[in-house]
């Protein structure tokens, strides 16, 4: 049995603030942690938690100085925090071709009879077709029920003004809709098909 | 994991790989201007006192370019916390002077006049590719293989001093052009 990829994910840099951290410091020889907090737009307290998990870990060193008139705390990365950035990279790679881009649904959730389906939905102007095909989609996300919306989302969404129909919309049975302008989806209803 | 989440988690960290290449670049550019300048000091020096004499001149030229770079790069992380690694320079300073060396050498002691003319420069112009490798930088890698060309064409048409001198002056300005690219 393969291992998923999401298990070669380093805990220690698996988080975008460390990610960040450990990119700014590849390729160079050290960093203060000024332009550390500048580059990451961070505050005090946030990085220095993060530099320190890194630190001990053994990804980054850090060394205080006054060499300059004013104490400074230099930062730099060390070879195990080079590999670790390097195969965490891979790793990511690994997961988004595991996962597969998916734009067509927003899931992500990867299903060529859906894809057909809604494909034919899209571009067919026949009540009917639309509606067997949608149905379809419903038979198919009622079979395999691939995700269970949990929580509602809000949305934002700008249209050209010529854009009509956005409020108090009805389906084509002619039944009400709900309308978008509200900024709030949520589901009111489960239609389980048979 | 939504691919979103990961594709973006990749991109920003992409974008800040470059961000920090792009001031190690910024920084690899002040010796490499210091070097170009070497080379037009030594356009005078292949002509009235040969090619095969260039050497020592390289040498402590190299030698002062790493120093002086060296003393910016301090000055650099003092005025604004970052400092570049040193070693890739001197890796390239290195990998030139022992190679260009020896090609000119090996030129003179098997009687390839066209390896004594134009080894030591496409030493010097590999060496400055594997400094773009190493700094993902492209500009310099195109520099390289315009220098590598300007070899050719020079090995092709010109003998002796002059065919040096042309390359010194060719490879300076060529290396001024993306030292300028390289600090924007």
């Amino acid at each position: 049995m393969t291992r998923h990829p999401i298990h070669n994910l380093n805990d220690d840099v698996h988080q975008r603030v460390r990610l960040g951290i450990l990119a700014s410091l590849d390729g160079l020889a050290k960093t203060d942690f000024n332009h550390l907090k500048t580059t990451l737009e961070l505050t005090d307290g946030n990085l220095g938690r993060h530099l320190q998990a890194l630190e001990e870990a053994g990804l980054v060193s850090q060394t205080r100085t006054t060499g300059d008139g004013r104490p400074r705390t230099w930062i730099k990365i060390t070879t195990k925090g080079r590999r670790a950035l390097r195969d965490e990279i891979q790793a990511l790679q690994q997961l988004l071709g595991e996962l597969g881009p998916n734009p067509t649904t927003t899931a992500r959730n990867t299903d060529p009879q859906i894809e057909t389906l809604l494909q034919q939905g899209r571009t067919s102007t026949d009540p009917a077709t639309r509606a067997a095909a949608y149905q379809g989609v419903a038979k198919r996300l009622n079979a395999d029920l691939p995700y269970i919306w949990q929580d509602r989302a809000t949305w934002a969404v700008v249209a050209n003004s010529h854009v009509q129909n956005w409020n108090n919309p009805t389906t084509p049975q002619g039944a009400k809709a709900y309308g978008m302008i509200v900024g709030t989806i949520w589901t009111p209803q489960i239609w389980k098909s048979t | 994991m939504d691919p979103i989440v990961v594709e973006l988690t990749l991109a920003e960290t992409a974008a800040r790989r470059r961000g920090a290449l792009e001031l190690a670049c910024a920084s690899i550019a002040v010796p490499l201007r210091l070097l170009a300048l070497v080379w037009f000091a030594l356009v005078p020096v292949a002509l009235v006192v040969g090619r095969n004499h260039l050497g020592p001149f390289v040498g402590v030229a190299l030698i002062a370019v790493t120093v002086a770079a060296w003393r910016r790069f301090r000055k650099a992380a003092i005025a604004h916390g970052v400092q570049a690694r040193l070693w890739p320079w001197i890796l390239v300073v290195i990998a030139a002077t022992v190679g260009g060396t020896a090609a000119s050498r090996g030129g003179v002691d098997h009687g390839l006049p066209l390896l004594n003319v134009v080894g030591p420069f496409a030493v010097n112009a590999l060496a400055l590719l594997a400094l773009a490798w190493a700094l993902r930088s492209r500009v310099l890698a195109a520099t390289s293989g315009l220098m590598l060309a300007a070899s050719g064409v020079v090995g092709a048409t010109l003998t002796g001093n002059v065919a040096v001198a042309v390359q010194l002056i060719t490879y300076a300005v060529l290396l001024l052009l993306a030292c300028a690219r390289l600090s924007r």
